[in-house]
């Protein structure tokens, strides 16, 4: 199964700019580096809902799942029921 | 009682009342007030060792923390105005107004530093640095915490300058709010009254330094006694996290821009009662979408709710208290009365005053709360700020009672000022900054009205062929704060004008309302 990266980044850009998100690493965490502000983060959180159709929970929106690529990718993919695979 | 003339002797007060009780935590360390004052004193000694007169301004360029905190006490322990600088604007901006204010030193990370210098060496020029290594000209900041130190004398008046607040200019640069000792005074007064706050009262601190709803958080705990909790990075960002926060911390009032609330109210899934330990809920800067009022009012049954109204020029000259749960088809929420310590009235386009109920007009604020002008601008001064004490707010308000005590709420501005995100941005210092590159040719920046922030931001460019929407974000983030980058920047052949030949800014604003919608319904 292909990773989710791109589709996150593609995501993500929908909300703050492809270039802000080709200069993020996928562990760069989003509140440490002032990438995101909170309002864009539930721009994020709605966008990633209706794309991928998965409900988010309050306790879902967590740094571990919202605070950076790698966590997005990770959340989603254990969302679709499969596990990550690289490449 | 007249309790203090300055606002750092609201600080002294509370240390020599009690010395051993919390002023200010963080996630990483909390402090005394008798340990904030002492250190507070470091920093004017250090300040003034550096030259650091009377009337001076020190920047104060760090993310919001103790030391921040710390550090603009110490500047006007040392006499100086302190100017907040964003940690996260583009250091060009920052490096504008550190010279446009022609700051004496400034208190920031070396990091920071060496960025404002690559801009300009005059916007760093000496003062004391948080970290290592420590920059040429610079004290490191554990130096000079080494030792007591007693602050220097001065020969202050309540007339002096407390700090300087910059905000969107419309002519492509910031502007300097600045605000003496006796008009923020005048507005902590009135809060400490009218909002009944104590030192029992655990105060949160979620806007920035260079936000004027910050000077409530901490003039406002310190005139009281209270303690104030500075709101973490994770918090801010994660609504279930922010809502443990806020109880673990025990807060009791809360301030902050509606955004802030609705986020709760829209994600963290909470049960009525989750925040009954907050005894006031302040929210200012832009409207709050009536929906989410209704959701979060029953989450903090016990508190009260107060919609505080007034441009950084005035402080806060206005607030409506919401008493009852609003319904849903209520019209927006009033701005409410004029503050106890302030007149306001609302005049027409030739300055005529208006009182019949359901007049609209300009509001004017009047008294000790209005700032003395914009820094270093008396033109610009003079177009708004009149006689000794008035201020033409340019916000259209409507008349909804005249008397005994008027009530207005705000209908419009009479400009091209929008809000967003609570911030005032001049749509003109965004069209600056796309002027900047050189293929634009024409450029219009426009505002959609949104539920949430307040307003959305997109701007129309006709470009030289070949002109890339994503050089022109780039351009304008090298220039003005994330908050003032358009989400859209379309890229035209020509803009559409009106009959007079002026930009069609209202054909623009549907455009764009359509682009956003269709991108956001994506």
């Amino acid at each position: 199964m292909e990773s989710a990266v791109p589709e996150v980044r593609q995501l993500l850009a929908s909300v703050i700019g492809s270039d802000a998100v080709d200069s993020l690493a996928d562990d760069d965490r989003f509140f440490d580096d002032h990438v995101i502000d909170s309002l864009q983060l539930m721009e994020l959180v709605d966008a990633f809902q209706s794309r991928f159709g998965i409900d988010v929970s309050g306790e879902d929106l967590s740094p571990e799942n919202f605070g950076s690529i790698a966590g997005m990718v990770q959340f989603l993919t254990s969302r679709r029921g499969t596990s990550a695979s690289s490449g | 009682m007249d309790y203090a003339q300055r606002l750092d002797h609201l600080l002294r007060s509370a240390a020599e009342r009690s010395p051993d009780k919390i002023a200010i935590e963080s996630d990483q360390v909390s402090l005394t007030f008798g340990a904030l004052d002492a250190a507070a004193d470091r920093v004017a000694a250090e300040l003034a060792g550096q030259g650091v007169r009377l009337g001076d301004r020190v920047g104060i360029h760090l993310e919001k923390s103790v030391e921040a905190v710390i550090s603009l006490y110490g500047a006007m322990r040392a006499g100086a105005a302190y100017v907040p600088l964003d940690a996260t604007a583009p250091p060009a901006r920052t490096a504008y107004i550190a010279t446009d204010c022609d700051i004496a030193a400034l208190v920031s990370t070396p990091s920071l530093i060496a960025a404002l210098r690559d801009v300009d060496p005059a916007a760093a020029p000496r003062g004391i640095a948080v970290g290592s290594p420590c920059p040429d000209g610079f004290t490191d900041w554990d130096e000079a915490h080494s030792q007591e130190r007693a602050a220097p004398t001065r020969q202050t008046v309540d007339a002096d300058l407390a700090y300087i607040l910059y905000t969107s200019g419309s002519t492509g640069q910031p502007k300097g709010v600045a605000i003496s000792h006796r008009s923020s005074l005048t507005f902590v007064r009135w809060a400490h009254q009218a909002l009944d706050l104590t030192e029992s009262d655990v105060f949160s601190s979620h806007a920035p330094l260079h936000f004027d709803l910050s000077t409530l958080d901490f003039f406002g705990s310190a005139a009281a006694g209270g303690t104030v909790a500075l709101v973490p990075a994770d918090a801010m960002m994660f609504p279930a996290r922010l809502v443990e926060w806020i109880v673990e911390k025990g807060i009791t009032v809360w301030y902050s821009v509606p955004s802030a609330l609705t986020m709760i109210v829209r994600y963290a899934d909470l049960e009525p009662g989750s925040l009954n330990r907050l005894r006031l809920v302040l929210f200012a800067g832009e409207v709050f979408p009536i929906r989410y009022l209704r959701e979060l009012m029953p989450l903090a049954a016990q508190a009260r709710f107060f919609n505080l109204y007034g441009p950084t020029e005035t402080n806060v000259c206005t607030y409506y208290e919401v008493r009852e749960i609003p319904s849903a088809d209520d019209p927006p929420l009033p701005i409410g009365r004029p503050c106890e310590n302030t007149r306001c009235e609302v005049i027409d386009e030739s300055g005529r005053p208006l009182t019949d109920v359901g007049a609209e007009g300009e509001l004017v604020a009047t008294g000790t709360i209005v700032a003395q002008g914009y820094w270093g601008d008396p033109e610009r001064t003079a177009e708004r700020f009149q006689g000794d004490d008035s201020f033409r707010t340019g916000d259209i308000v409507q008349v909804l009672e005249d008397s005994p005590v008027p009530q207005y709420r705000f209908v419009g501005r009479r400009d091209h000022l929008v809000k967003s995100r609570g911030y005032r941005i001049e749509l003109g210092e965004i069209e600056a900054a796309l002027y900047s590159h050189p293929a634009v040719e024409e450029c219009v920046a426009v505002a959609v009205p949104d539920e949430v922030i307040g307003n959305r931001l997109a701007a129309f460019c006709a470009a030289q062929q070949g002109t890339d929407s994503e050089d022109l974000g780039r351009a304008c983030r090298e220039r003005v704060p994330g908050y003032m980058v358009p989400e859209q920047i379309v890229v035209v052949d020509a803009l559409p004008r009106t009959p007079n030949d002026k930009y069609d800014r209202p054909q623009l604003t549907e455009r764009a309302a359509r682009i956003i919608k269709e991108r956001r319904e994506d």
